[in-house]
């Protein structure tokens, strides 16, 4: 019984995404499933706990989660040892520097950094597919398990670049290793491109950086060997921080 | 031991904020002593958290997931007053070589949403400071909690002063008569400042952002306290705060406005 409630209150919680960040009683009894009376009661109590704030249209995530979730990030030792780089690597470039990690098949953004008024379409916290981004393709290069997980979820094709075949992507991955970057020629967007570097020792990558811009911005040298200082200089930041 | 909450709400959120005041991973034993609440209970929870992927298993224990982190970035008003602050906050991290913040007032507290600092130089005064992104830290004991304060619906004050004053340091405002002269004089100049106040040897100035008459945030640079000069901080620290609240007043209509932002700065 009890546990209902939990997994109840992660469901809602869960109904947010970055499109929709207000929902109504409907919106939420449409996306978890759950009666309305029952969402009516939870919600309510999510309200008073901080979780999520009422507004007139609905419920969006409260600030609690806000305060948490970031401690969630900087937990990651990651994420402090990257921060003053990618500020640098924004600076340095003119491009939005990200930092991001590899989750099963998907990237999830830590940090995103635009020094200029540049408008990439990117969200701190939000993810993309690896397959078709310059940060997938860096951590999956050095991850076997990953490129199988990669290889084995569906592919669709998103520009006239992507790439949507796994033998494809297994001799891309080759390239990836051999020149230390990788490179994203508008496979996810038409307009933009990207190059990112894996943050490694000798094992797999605990993440990647990237620099990420429309074609005209992007000098792929210069970028190139800022990515891959800025990813070294981060895993040697990260093995000298303390763990949290 | 404290009373452990009955409801399950209330008991995954005590867990969570257990979780919020270590630094490392933390077991179930560990978890259950902190808490409260039954090792048989925690253990429970413990593992339907983990499936949720709201905290992730470590060999040695538990910690905060990523999915904690991709929820928590969800939160609108935060990222649409962080988003239209930001370069204008980093103008005036340039301009001042000092520490920036910008935080919203919730109930006691105020809550940092962005902190920047130059990139090399200040790094080292900047983590000294207690501010994070995501923190807390007691309003009345900080020039941004005081603006905040300041411009905030007499009831705000008066809920606040009920709760009582603690101190961070010995300059602290320690008295509801102090704070309301804080207030009386900060409305007047229309800036706050502090002095040692929430860390010793750190001064602050700063200013409400507010938008059709209502405060939303609150933004201020921070430094050695020998290196403030408040006089020639107050008009970049002013315009900064103008600034934002004007480009957040054009970047949508009254009409929507009112529904996040006003709740933001309401405790």
């Amino acid at each position: 019984m009890t546990h209902n409630v939990l997994s109840r209150g992660a469901a809602i919680m869960e109904a947010f995404d970055g499109d929709q960040r207000v929902l109504s009683l409907s919106d939420l009894a449409v996306r978890t499933r759950l009666p309305r009376s029952t969402l009516h009661r939870l919600a309510d109590q999510l309200c008073q706990v901080g979780w999520l704030e009422r507004e007139h249209r609905g419920y969006r995530v409260g600030l609690r989660m806000f305060e948490i979730g970031t401690l969630a990030a900087q937990g990651n030792r990651l994420h402090p040892a990257a921060l003053p780089h990618l500020q640098a690597l924004a600076a340095r470039t003119g491009l939005a520097a990200h930092l991001a990690l590899l989750d099963q098949t998907e990237v999830v953004f830590l940090e995103r950094i635009v020094a200029g008024p540049l408008r990439v379409p990117t969200r701190r916290g939000g993810r993309k597919p690896a397959y078709c981004t310059a940060l997938g393709k860096a951590m999956a290069a050095y991850d076997d398990d990953a490129l199988l997980a990669v290889s084995a979820a569906p592919m669709p094709r998103r520009t006239a670049k992507t790439i949507t075949e796994p033998a494809a992507l297994r001799v891309e991955l080759e390239q990836v290793r051999e020149a230390g970057v990788a490179l994203d020629r508008g496979e996810a967007d038409e307009d933009l491109v990207c190059v990112a570097a894996p943050v490694r020792g000798s094992g797999p990558a605990i993440g990647a950086v990237s620099v990420t811009g429309p074609a005209s911005l992007m000098r792929w040298n210069v970028a190139g060997e800022a990515v891959r200082a800025a990813a070294a200089a981060i895993w040697n930041a990260s093995c000298t921080c303390p763990d949290r | 031991m404290s009373e452990a909450p009955s409801s399950m709400v209330d008991r995954v959120v005590l867990i969570l904020s257990v979780f919020e005041r270590s630094s490392e991973a933390l077991t179930a034993g560990q978890v259950s002593v902190r808490s409260g609440i039954p090792r048989s209970s925690v253990q429970r929870i413990l593992q339907q958290l983990v499936s949720a992927r709201w905290l992730k298993r470590h060999d040695d224990g538990y910690a905060l997931g990523l999915r904690m982190f991709e929820i928590g970035s969800l939160v609108s008003h935060r990222s649409r007053i962080t988003a239209v602050a930001r370069p204008i906050i980093h103008e005036l991290r340039q301009q001042t070589g000092h520490v920036v913040h910008l935080a919203v007032l919730d109930q006691q507290d105020v809550v940092y949403l962005d902190k920047v600092a130059s990139a090399f130089a200040d790094r080292a005064f900047a983590d000294t400071l207690p501010s994070r992104v995501g923190g807390r830290f007691p309003a009345h004991c900080t020039a941004l909690g005081k603006a905040l304060l300041a411009y905030s619906p007499p009831a705000t004050v008066n809920e606040y002063l009920a709760l009582g004053l603690r101190r961070r340091t010995l300059a602290s405002l320690a008295t509801p008569a102090a704070l309301e002269a804080a207030i009386a004089g900060i409305r007047s100049a229309g800036y706050s400042t502090e002095r040692d106040e929430a860390v010793p040897g750190v001064a602050c100035v700063a200013a409400p952002i507010r938008t059709f008459d209502e405060v939303v945030a609150a933004v201020s640079v921070c430094g050695p306290r020998d290196q403030v000069r408040a006089k020639e901080l107050r008009p970049l620290v002013l315009w900064t705060a103008a600034e934002i609240s004007r480009s957040l007043m054009t970047a949508v209509s009254p009409l929507a406005l009112a529904g996040p932002v006003r709740e933001v700065a309401r405790p």
